[in-house]
C-alpha cells in the first residue's frame, strides 16, 4: 500500500488532469461558466472516478485483456448512471445546470485513463485514494477556472459580488470564447511558472517544446491503443497481428 | 471459439452485474426523485399564483399548437384564484418550460422559467426578476418585445443580447393568455 | 423541410459542436496537427455519428421507452457506440481495405469522443424524431469536420512561428486560436431565427 497522502497530492499538483496532463477538456470549458457549475462538475466527476477506480481494481483479475475496454466503459457507465439518479433525487438544480454533461462524463477521458493505467495495475485501497486525489486535482482545476470565468465576466464568485458595482462585466467571458480563452491563458502561465522553475534550477534555456505536447490524448491512458490517431502506432498493433 | 464465448460471457456477466445494481439504485431513488419533482412543481405553482393554496390538475381540450402542457387551478378555500399554464417555448438553446399564473381577472400573476437551456449571461438571464416583473400584474391581450424601455403595457423590454430568448418567453405567456382568454375569461366574468 | 434546413444549418454553424456546445475538444486539439488528418477524423466522426444516431434512436424508442428503462439510457448508448465502432472497423477492414487505411485509425478514437454519445443524447433530449435526429446529426458533424478543418489550417501555419512566446506554445495557443474561431461563429447566431 502506498502513502495515500502522497497520491492524493499527486493527483492534485504533480499530475493535475486539467493544467498538467490536459485530460477531459470538454467538460473544463462547459461547466465553468461559474464557480458552482464548475465545483459541481468536479465533485460529480470525482464520485464517479472513486467508484470506478475501486471496482475495476477489485476485478482486474478477472478481466480478460481482450476485453478489458468494453468491461471499464461498461462499469464507468453504471456509476454515472447511479451518480445521476442520486443527482436528479437530490440536487436537481445541479442536474439542470450540467445537463447533457453529466451523461457525458462517460466518455471523460480522466477516467478511462486512470482505470487503464492505474486502477488496472493497483490494489483496491490505492486506487481510491488515487481516484480521491485525480478527483480533487480536476475539481480544484474547474473550480478554479469556473472562479475567474465568473469573476470577469459576471463580477462575482459562486454568486457573492466581489468586484464593486461600477465594474461592467465582460460577458464574453462566461460565454463559450471566454471558456476557450481563459483556460488557454491560465495552462499558459501554469507552464510559464514551471519553465522558470525549471529554468533556474538548471540555469540554462529549457527545451521545453509545446507543439510536441498537445496532443490532447498526451496523458491519456488509452494512447497505447489508438496512439491518439497517430498511424504509426495502430500499424505496429498491426504488424504484431500479422505476426501472430 | 471457446475463448470467443468466454469473452463474451465474461462481457455479458459484468453487464448483467451492472444492470442488477442499476435496477437497484432506481427503485430506491425514484420516491425521492418523484418526490423532488412534485415539491417543485407545487413551489412553481404557489410562485405563479400567490395566494392559492389548493392547486388541481385540468385536463385540457386540444390545443392547436401544442404549447400547453398542463394547466392547474388554482384556490384558496372555495374561491377561485387563477390559473397555472405550463407552457412549452421554443428559445435559443433548445425547448424552454414556463409557469405562467394568470389571475382570475386575467392579469399576470407570476412567471416561473422550470426548464432553460439558454447560454449563461444572455439568455439566461431570463430568470432575472428584472425581466420578468414587467409581466406583472397587466392585464393585456398581446404582449410584444421592444428593444428600447417600454412605456406601455403591452410592451417588454427585451433582455440585452438575447433577442430570441426574450421572444420565446413572450410567446409563451401570450399563448397562456390567448388560452384564458378563449376559455376562462367568462367563467372568471361571473 | 424548411425546419429541417433550419436545423442541419443551425447544426453546423450556430449551435457549432465544437466551438459553442464544448463537445469533442480532445479530439479538435489533438488530431489537429495535419490537415490530411484532420480530414480523415472529421469524416469518420461524420460516419459514425449519423450511424450511432440511428441505432440510438432506435433502441430508446422501440426497446427502452416500452420497457420503462429510459434511465439505462447513458449505459445502452455507450455501448451501442462501442459495439457500432467495432463492427464498422471489422466490415471496413474486409470489405474496403483502402478506406480503411485512411479511416481506421481513427475509429478505436471515437468511442470516446463526447460528440457522438453528446449527439445521441441530445437528439433524445430535443425529442427529435427519427428524421431529425439524423439531419441533426449530420449537421453537428459537418460542423466537426468544418471547424477541425479550419483548426488544422492556422495550425499548420502557426507552429512554425518562432515569435510565440514558449509558455504559449502548443495547447494554450491553440486554446486561444479556439476561443477566436468561437468568436467569429457567433457571428451566425443571427441566421436563424
Amino acid at each position: 500500500m502506498r502513502n495515500p497522502l502522497k497520491l492524493i497530492k499527486n493527483g492534485i499538483f504533480t499530475e493535475n488532469p486539467i493544467f498538467v496532463f490536459v485530460l477531459g477538456l470538454c467538460p473544463a470549458l462547459a461547466t465553468t461558466s461559474s464557480a458552482t457549475n464548475g465545483f459541481g462538475m468536479g465533485i460529480a466527476a470525482t464520485m464517479v472516478l472513486m467508484g470506478s477506480n475501486v471496482a475495476i481494481s477489485a476485478i482486474r483479475k478477472i478481466i480478460p485483456d481482450e476485453i478489458r475496454i468494453p468491461a471499464y466503459i461498461v462499469v464507468i457507465a453504471g456509476f454515472v448512471t447511479v451518480i445521476q439518479l442520486l443527482i436528479t433525487a437530490y440536487a436537481p438544480t445541479l442536474d439542470r445546470s450540467l445537463g447533457i454533461f453529466i451523461p457525458l462524463i462517460v466518455v471523460n477521458c480522466i477516467i478511462l485513463a486512470r482505470a487503464e493505467a492505474f486502477a488496472s495495475k493497483n490494489s483496491v485501497m490505492d486506487s481510491l485514494f488515487d481516484g480521491i486525489g485525480m478527483g480533487l486535482g480536476f475539481t480544484l482545476a474547474l473550480t478554479f477556472v469556473g472562479s475567474v470565468r465568473e469573476l470577469l465576466g459576471n463580477g462575482t464568485i459562486f454568486a457573492f459580488r466581489i468586484m464593486p458595482s461600477a465594474y461592467q462585466p465582460a460577458l464574453l467571458f462566461i460565454l463559450a470564447p471566454g471558456g476557450f480563452i481563459t483556460l488557454g491563458i491560465l495552462i499558459a502561465l501554469f507552464r510559464y511558472i514551471q519553465i522558470r522553475k525549471e529554468e533556474c534550477a538548471t540555469g540554462e534555456d529549457s527545451a521545453y517544446d509545446g507543439w510536441e505536447k498537445l496532443g490532447g490524448c498526451d496523458g491519456c491512458g488509452l494512447n497505447a491503443v489508438c496512439g491518439g490517431g497517430d498511424s504509426s502506432v495502430t500499424c505496429t498493433e498491426e504488424n504484431k497481428e500479422a505476426d501472430a | 471459439m471457446s475463448k470467443i464465448f468466454r469473452l463474451s460471457f465474461v462481457l455479458l456477466l459484468i453487464t448483467a452485474v451492472t444492470g442488477i445494481i442499476l435496477g437497484g439504485v432506481q427503485t430506491i431513488t425514484a420516491e425521492p426523485i418523484r418526490l423532488t419533482k412534485e415539491r417543485e412543481h407545487r413551489e412553481a405553482l404557489e410562485i405563479t399564483l400567490p395566494g392559492a393554496t389548493e392547486f388541481k390538475m385540468l385536463k385540457i381540450g386540444t390545443d392547436p399548437k401544442g404549447m400547453i402542457k398542463e394547466i392547474n387551478i388554482g384556490t384558496a378555500g372555495s374561491e377561485l384564484v387563477g390559473y397555472n399554464f405550463n407552457v412549452l417555448t421554443k428559445g435559443y438553446g433548445g425547448l424552454m418550460e414556463l409557469v405562467v399564473g394568470i389571475g382570475k381577472e386575467g392579469q399576470v400573476k407570476g412567471i416561473k422559467i422550470l426548464v432553460l437551456n439558454e447560454t449563461p449571461g444572455l439568455g439566461g438571464e431570463a430568470t432575472a426578476p428584472k425581466f420578468l416583473n414587467q409581466f406583472k400584474n397587466k392585464i393585456v391581450q398581446k404582449f410584444d418585445v421592444i428593444k428600447t424601455p417600454s412605456n406601455k403595457d403591452t410592451q417588454i423590454q427585451a433582455i440585452s443580447g438575447a433577442t430570441i430568448t426574450s421572444d420565446a418567453v413572450v410567446d409563451g405567456v401570450n399563448e397562456a393568455v390567448d388560452f384564458w382568454n378563449k376559455n376562462f375569461k367568462e367563467e372568471g366574468a361571473k | 423541410m424548411m425546419s429541417l434546413l433550419a436545423l442541419f444549418i443551425s447544426a453546423i454553424f450556430v449551435n457549432n459542436i465544437i466551438l459553442s456546445r464544448f463537445l469533442g475538444c480532445c479530439p479538435f486539439l489533438g488530431v489537429s496537427s495535419k490537415l490530411e488528418t484532420a480530414k480523415g477524423m472529421g469524416i469518420a466522426v461524420i460516419f459514425v455519428t449519423v450511424m450511432a444516431s440511428l441505432m440510438t434512436w432506435s433502441a430508446y424508442e422501440f426497446i427502452l421507452v416500452p420497457l420503462g428503462l429510459e434511465y439505462l439510457y447513458t449505459l445502452s448508448f455507450i455501448l451501442i457506440i462501442a459495439a457500432l465502432v467495432q463492427f464498422v472497423e471489422i466490415v471496413l477492414k474486409k470489405l474496403q481495405p483502402g478506406l480503411y487505411k485512411s479511416l481506421g485509425i481513427f475509429l478505436p478514437l471515437i468511442t470516446t469522443n463526447c460528440a457522438v454519445l453528446g449527439v445521441a443524447v441530445l437528439n433524445m433530449n430535443e425529442k427529435y424524431s427519427l428524421l431529425q435526429s439524423l439531419v441533426h446529426a449530420l449537421g453537428a458533424s459537418l460542423g466537426f469536420l468544418l471547424a477541425i478543418i479550419l483548426m488544422a489550417g492556422i495550425r499548420e501555419r502557426i507552429e512554425t512561428n518562432q515569435n510565440i512566446p514558449k509558455c504559449m506554445r502548443g495547447l494554450p495557443i491553440a486554446l486561444i486560436t479556439a476561443g477566436l474561431m468561437s468568436i467569429a461563429f457567433m457571428g451566425f447566431i443571427g441566421i436563424i431565427k
